[in-house]
């Protein structure tokens, strides 16, 4: 049965690659695809969809075998075919030439038309009043009398209605950001904390910032990501107790909030709050092997986070945005398009399962805040953060990027859970489009971390003279196993605070450290004792350092905190050092370093050195203000907002090793590779992200020697083989990224350290993962027996 | 290479060289109390690991790999032995040659050791000198620009404290005092012992926090440097603080890395041009 996928652009903002499956099977037709939102103003006219470059777009063929092959949009017919009140069809018919039959109905105020000089052909919506509505489209494809279709909705709403939303589910920290889409309307940062306080207080809780987890001192636009779930479910299945909603924050089975005097106190009217719920350790992450003890009406169950991923991310995205329906009349009706700053860590089919899940249940959502069926309109879509920094930037500092076609920059963004990094494509018309995209689980927490191992590293071995102490048994015992308390959270701050003001405090010896005291004259508790009593080790050092900010001690005795930064380093340059191919090398006109693990001078100056190794010195790597409105945190969700970059929800785009860019042109022309696919020249390997495919992988040994086309779908990547004009030969290349190189260790160790405090398993050391980074590789070589001589003889 | 040292007693210290450390260790009676800690490390190890983890000698002085080792790794059938007679003249011969480059080498350093004469002790005193980025200025002017640029009058407290963090290498002197000793045979090496570094700090205010750094020099190369730290440096008397260590080259130097002074709303550092970013009050800072 033949499958064909077709590219469309949405909007002017959103290229979407068409499914179109086959009619023979009754449910396909009928199956709703997609949903979009069409935000329009009077008396202009607002393109809903497009077809661009006519003369070659082609609907491409994705099984091998089958009666049909790829059909050329200029062997075709198109019209627009209207089926009832809100149902059109965009039929598009092979007779062998092409012709675009324009129309325009009156009535629903949709035209088709086609625009000669742009080579393109538009679906788009005029009227002198903009009326609200909501219609379906099929896009059919009419081959020989037999058709292949896909269904799609898409609703029309007035531009000052519409909103579009950009959430930064960081893994640490997250925010929200919005801008109403009628013209001039600024980006308002939404503070999530406040809203989630108001609620509980209509609800008669009376609190302060100070009193959540989810408080970020620094910046109050930030939400921690201290989630719980409940553990005890009553009256609900696993499927459906995520996508309950109700209003109450504090009973929900998602509690979006975690207070500081829950996680202290032991007993709560006979159960203490971790006995009822669980805090999701950084959901982002997507750990593997872990699994939610829960119970569903007195029968446990384990509830997987890996397996149950994308349902559990929807779940909290919802909420989150359910509490900003909620709490602002204007997002009640009309639309809202939600972007979402996904990490690159997300495989293509994350993003695509994450997509259907938030559309599948938002209907629940919206009728969960009594808003009439046909009221609110809400579309999805996802781009990469590091892409969103990049873009953020660009609109910051537009006078200092000026980019050609087919130069690249190169945006690293290390926050405070992840790292992710990209390489973006300008095109002839600057616009952009994501070209690379890899990360890792590793960045700020990793810091936290090794400043934490090095101050007890010292504490528990060099003060007391001995190695019986273990600073990993401290860690899993007083700290992991602890799970949040007053005094861990003490701890973490203080932590924190030393990592934030590091450059400016003042070192000391060992002796000095070790004398270390607070500032009441009949105190004993000096650094040099905390050994002795490690129960009281963590609250004792945060009273200590409340008296003596401006200290640290001497962080070369270990030197576990540069190892740290060699580890990241070594991550972030092993992650780009087999895309950067010598094409791709020249392409590289900037390097953006984003994300507050660069506020760590060390860590920055350190990854601009390498950089600089690999790229030549003189390439540009300029740097936010952390004073700026625009800074290492914010400028991703400044980027989402910005126009010049076409959303594809692809998560990259696999290259020739060898030949880079530069034999596919297609790539540089307005995303055209989407229509003409991209070719891998016969013998040579392909990089796709973070991953070497080599050619003589046993998956592509129908592909030797020949050329590899590579084709975009709407949920997978595939690799095709044409012979004699005929597809013979079609695979997935998931497939072959399973069989892959690229996954290297120390990423892995960084990911669970990453977790913490979140993970109640031991942690391996950054001591130890460092003198891993730092053995060398050792290459097999044939071994050679030299022949003995006189001398060696004599010496033995 | 620095190291923490502990003899067993409990109490630990840190060493700034290879040298003293080893000075250390030949003090301690029961070496196998003794740890060592390598910077950059993060455990102890005993005396007798800290001899094995020394760098390797050269390759030449290696112990040569018996035959069967080789055998083993290779796969190679081991190779026939010479007749008994001949092998033990052979190691006897071995033993003979090792024993004489031993003794060769005792006898070459000995002789190094015992040539190596230090001249009497003479006083020395070097003031720290006054840092490129702290350049003298006329405050006056300076007063004045800031009135016409900023439209405002400053008070008089205000005068006095841009004058004090503008002209600071004035009023925060920074002395090392030390005896030096010439090498017999060198007349260009210098033995600088019971060093004493001072801060005289007239500023009238006291400075919370100052970073000094005491520079080693051997033929215009800064061979070693060391950090001191003073807290609560008073505006009384001067500030001194001892050192025992025993430096060589030929001329030590000082200067302050860093100072911080609360009151003054003073930061002074040595490798910044500026830290407020303002070119009339580079040095102003405030919590």
């Amino acid at each position: 049965m033949s499958l064909f996928y077709f590219p469309v652009l949405i909007r002017n903002d959103r290229y979407f690659v068409t499914r179109l499956d086959t009619d023979r099977v009754p449910q396909n037709r009928e199956e709703i695809d997609f949903n979009f939102v069409i935000y329009v103003q009077e008396r202009t006219s607002t393109p809903v969809l497009s077809i661009e470059n006519c003369r070659h777009a082609v609907l491409n063929q994705m099984r091998a075998d089958t009666a049909f092959q790829d059909i050329h949009l200029k062997d075709c017919e198109l019209s627009l075919v209207k089926h009832g009140e809100d149902t059109f069809e965009l039929l598009i018919k092979k007779t062998g030439s092409f012709i675009c039959h324009s129309h325009h109905d009156q009535e629903s105020g949709l035209h088709l038309s086609e625009h000669r000089a742009d080579d393109r052909i538009f679906l788009h919506y005029s009227r002198d009043r903009v009326v609200p509505q909501q219609f379906f489209l099929y896009i059919t494809l009419e081959i020989e009398g037999e058709t292949f279709s896909g269904k799609f909705q898409f609703a029309i709403v007035k531009s000052k209605e519409c909103h579009r939303v950009v959430i930064d589910f960081g893994s640490e920290a997250s925010q929200i950001g919005y801008k109403n889409c009628a013209v001039n309307s600024e980006i308002i940062h939404y503070d999530i904390l406040a809203n989630v306080m108001n609620s509980l207080y209509a609800n008669g809780v009376n609190s302060t910032r100070n009193d959540y987890l989810n408080n970020e001192a620094d910046d109050k636009f930030l939400y921690k990501t201290f989630y719980a779930i409940k553990k005890n479910i009553r009256g609900d299945t696993k499927e459906d107790f995520l996508f309950r909603f109700q209003d109450d924050l504090a009973t929900d089975a998602i509690r979006l909030f975690v207070t500081r005097n829950e996680v202290a106190a032991i007993n709560q009217g006979g159960q203490s709050f971790k006995d009822r719920y669980i805090i999701i350790p950084n959901l982002k992450l997507g750990i593997e092997n872990v699994s939610l003890h829960l119970s569903f009406d007195e029968r446990p169950e384990d509830y997987s986070i890996s397996t149950h991923k994308s349902e559990l991310i929807s779940a909290i995205l919802l909420r989150l945005l359910r509490l900003m329906i909620n709490t602002k009349s204007d997002f009640r009706k009309g639309g809202i398009i939600v972007t979402l700053l996904v990490p690159n860590m997300y495989t293509q089919h994350e993003v695509f399962s994450l997509l259907n899940e938030l559309s599948r249940q938002t209907g629940k959502m919206i009728s969960s805040l009594g808003i009439p069926e046909g009221t609110l309109h809400i579309e999805y879509e996802t781009i990469s953060e590091s892409d969103a920094a990049f873009m953020g930037y660009q609109l910051s500092h537009s006078s200092d990027v000026a980019f050609n076609n087919g130069d690249i920059s190169l945006i690293i963004d290390c926050g405070k859970g992840t790292t992710d990094i990209s390489m973006v494509l300008a095109d002839g018309n600057e616009n952009f489009s994501s070209f690379f995209r890899t990360g890792f689980a590793g960045a700020g927490n990793v810091l936290t971390y090794a400043f934490i191992e090095d101050f007890l590293t010292l504490v528990l071995k060099a003060l007391p003279g001995s190695n019986n102490l273990s600073v990993s048994d401290f860690i899993k015992k007083q700290l992991l196993d602890q799970n949040l308390t007053r005094d861990v959270l003490d701890f973490l701050q203080f932590v924190e605070n030393q990592k934030k003001t590091f450059n400016e405090l003042e070192t000391l010896s060992l002796q000095e450290f070790s004398d270390l005291k607070e500032s009441s004259e009949n105190s004993e508790r000096t650094i040099a004792n905390l050994h002795k009593d490690p129960s009281y080790l963590l609250q004792y050092t945060a009273d200590i350092f409340r008296d003596n900010r401006s200290r640290i001690w001497d962080p070369g005795i270990t030197g576990i905190i540069d190892k740290a930064i060699t580890c990241i380093t070594h991550c972030i340059i092993s992650s780009i050092k087999e895309v950067v191919t010598e094409d791709i090398r020249k392409r590289i006109k900037m390097v953006i370093l984003t994300g507050r693990a660069f506020y760590f001078d060390s860590l920055r100056s350190r990854v601009t050195d390498e950089l600089k190794n690999i790229l030549g010195s003189n390439i540009r790597i300029p740097r936010l203000s952390p004073h700026h409105a625009v800074n290492n945190k914010s400028v991703a969700i400044y980027g989402a907002f910005s126009g010049a970059y076409k959303i594809t929800d692809f998560t990259g785009i696999p290259i020739d090793r060898k030949e880079g860019i530069r034999k596919n042109k297609a790539l540089f022309d307005n995303n055209h590779y989407l229509y003409e696919g991209i070719k891998i020249q016969p013998d040579n390997d392909i990089i796709y992200n973070g991953f070497v495919i080599r050619r003589n992988n046993q998956s592509l040994r129908r592909f030797k020697h020949n050329t590899i086309d590579i084709y975009f779908t709407r949920d997978h990547i595939f690799i095709r083989r044409m012979e004699q004009q005929q597809v013979k030969y079609v695979i997935s290349l998931d497939s072959l990224i399973a069989a892959a190189t690229g996954t290297h260790i120390p990423i892995q160790d960084l990911k669970r350290i990453s977790m913490f405090p979140g993970l109640n398993e031991e942690i391996d050391t950054i001591d130890h993962i460092h003198s891993r980074i730092e053995e060398p590789v050792i290459h097999e070589e044939p071994v050679i027996v030299p022949k003995r001589n006189i001398l060696s003889r004599l010496f033995n | 290479m620095k190291f923490l040292f502990n003899d067993g007693s409990g109490s630990t210290r840190e060493v700034y060289s290879e040298e003293e450390l080893n000075i250390l260790i030949n003090n301690v009676q029961q070496k196998e109390k003794i740890r060592i800690w390598k910077f950059n490390t993060s455990q102890w190890i005993t005396y007798a690991d800290y001899i094995r983890e020394r760098p390797a000698r050269p390759e030449r002085f290696k112990v040569p790999v018996p035959d069967e080792t080789i055998a083993l790794d290779t796969g190679h059938t081991p190779q026939r032995s010479a007749p008994g007679k001949f092998k033990k003249f052979l190691t006897t011969l071995k033993i003979v040659i090792i024993s004489a480059s031993i003794l060769g080498v005792i006898t070459l350093l000995a002789f190094v050791l015992l040539k190596k004469e230090w001249l009497d002790a003479a006083p020395g005193l070097v003031f720290a000198e006054r840092p490129v980025n702290s350049p003298p200025l006329n405050t006056d002017s300076l007063v004045t620009i800031i009135q016409q640029t900023e439209f405002r009058t400053l008070d008089k407290l205000t005068k006095t404290n841009l004058r004090l963090r503008n002209n600071w290498p004035d009023k925060i002197v920074l002395s090392l005092q030390y005896e030096k000793r010439q090498h017999a045979n060198d007349a260009t090496l210098f033995r600088f012992e019971n060093s004493a570094i001072s801060i005289e700090n007239t500023t009238g205010y006291e400075l919370d926090n100052a970073v000094v750094e005491l520079k080693v020099w051997k033929l215009h190369q800064n061979i070693r440097t060391d950090t001191f730290h003073f807290a609560a440096v008073s505006y009384v008397g001067p500030s001194v603080k001892y050192t025992v260590k025993q430096y060589e080259g030929d001329s030590l130097s000082v200067n302050f890395q860093k100072i911080r002074s609360y009151g003054l709303n003073f930061c002074y550092s040595y490798g910044l041009p500026s830290v407020s970013g303002n070119p009339n009050d580079k040095w102003f800072c405030k919590d």
